[in-house]
């Protein structure tokens, strides 16, 4: 047995991984939020003493249960890896950064930069998704199956009762009458080019916030 | 020539050997994948002051640390992560040197990068970034791929195209497409054709 393994194989058997990982991850977020919040009032004298009796009381409860401590392994796992992955690219971009300049359009520019920044925010917010779908797509007898199973319910439910095309029909019509009965905005120059670089300006400003 | 060949054997011998002894004592598949997960999420806590009352909170500061151990602790726990990281960071790593080789081009040239071009570089590199991660994935044989959720995607999707629903929203897709263009593109073409006469207006009233 190489070193490694014999680390794993000492951190699960003194439930290193199991027990004080997930404590330490869910009692210092409890405590943290519970003393950030403020809940039982600034003057208390006794409040960090509660904040820390409650987190404790709560993170035990939570170990309890060992498939949702290996869901929540397996949820920050990717979702870590999907942080690394953004890490990267902000990482190269603010590199690009530096020769680059930034491209100075008119207002409705800045408007289009402003709707993709807004955009590109909801996406990488929605990584915290694709991590819970990852979790609940591995494998094992627990919290995992129980929400891939409510997915698949409702997809399924979709499909046999026929309302997935009539909902994509509906949506179809729907869309149709509101474009034909839309209030004309004031007709304004559209320019096509702004589609695209306005994004990848966005992503630019994405990596100078960061900085800051 | 044989030296040569010699020098380079010896080298590849080395560089095995020294990898075999990094991973041996747990390095690459432990200490490497800690310190960069608790480094990464400690820095974006102490950043965000998601845990801090005020910015020198020293408590709050703890507790970031604590958080970011467990955090750490927990995610090694899947060993497809370590693999993903290893697959990943040094594809990635390539991509970083790529793109400072270009930088470095750049800067000799002193020429700065326009703003068309600017755009077309950050989608070369989102691009490139997730077709490595996503590579990593599935290399790495994560169970993403084997899942039950992913075959009643695919069920789905082989529902739609069996039963033709896909084809008719193909076709209503395209019916509302070429109906958007005829009805507005009326409108725009005037629109250019008052872009183009240039010239002050008295002489373009005449």
């Amino acid at each position: 047995m190489d070193f490694s393994s014999f680390i794993y194989t000492l951190f699960s058997e003194y439930g290193i991984f199991t027990f004080v990982a997930p404590f330490l991850l869910v009692f210092s977020l409890l405590y943290g939020s519970l003393r950030k919040i403020g809940l039982f009032g600034r003057d208390n004298p006794n409040k960090e003493k509660l904040y820390a009796i409650i987190s404790m009381v709560i993170a035990f409860y939570y170990l309890y249960n060992i498939s949702y401590v290996i869901f929540t392994s397996n949820f920050i796992s990717f979702f870590f890896f999907e942080v690394l992955v953004i890490f990267f690219i902000l990482m190269i971009i603010a590199l690009m950064a530096g020769i680059s300049e930034p491209y100075k359009g008119d207002e409705e520019f800045q408007k289009y930069k402003q709707y993709s920044y807004n955009g590109i925010v909801g996406f990488m917010t929605l990584s915290v998704l694709f991590a819970f779908l990852y979790a609940s797509s591995v494998d094992f007898n627990g919290f995992g199956a129980t929400a891939q199973n409510m997915i698949a319910e409702i997809l399924l439910a979709l499909i046999s009762t026929g309302l997935l095309p009539f909902l994509i029909i509906i949506g179809f019509i729907i869309a149709a009458i509101y474009w034909i009965y839309r209030k004309e905005p004031p007709k304004k120059k559209r320019r096509r080019r702004y589609l695209f670089i306005a994004p990848g300006e966005s992503m630019y400003d994405l990596a100078e916030r960061a900085r800051r | 020539m044989t030296g040569l060949s010699q020098l380079s054997l010896q080298t590849a011998f080395t560089q095995l050997n020294f990898n075999q002894l990094l991973s041996q004592y747990g390095f690459i598949d432990f200490v490497l994948p800690f310190l960069l997960i608790f480094s990464l999420v400690f820095m974006i806590l102490e950043l965000s002051n998601l845990l801090k009352v005020s910015p020198d909170d020293t408590v709050g500061r703890k507790l970031n640390a604590l958080f970011s151990l467990g955090f750490a602790l927990l995610s090694i726990y899947n060993q497809n992560l370590v693999r993903w990281l290893l697959s990943f960071i040094p594809s990635a790593t390539i991509a970083i040197i790529g793109f400072t080789l270009i930088v470095i081009v750049l800067a000799i040239t002193n020429k700065k990068v326009p703003g068309i071009l600017r755009a077309f570089f950050a989608f070369l590199v989102v691009g490139i970034i997730l077709w490595l991660a996503i590579n990593s994935l599935s290399i790495t044989g994560s169970s993403a791929s084997s899942s039950s959720l992913i075959s009643l995607l695919s069920y789905t999707l082989n529902y739609l195209m069996q039963s033709g629903i896909l084809a008719l929203l193909i076709i209503f897709l395209l019916i509302f497409i070429v109906l958007m263009w005829i009805a507005g593109g009326g409108e725009k073409k005037t629109e250019e054709k008052e872009e183009k006469i240039g010239g002050p207006i008295l002489l373009r009233s005449r």
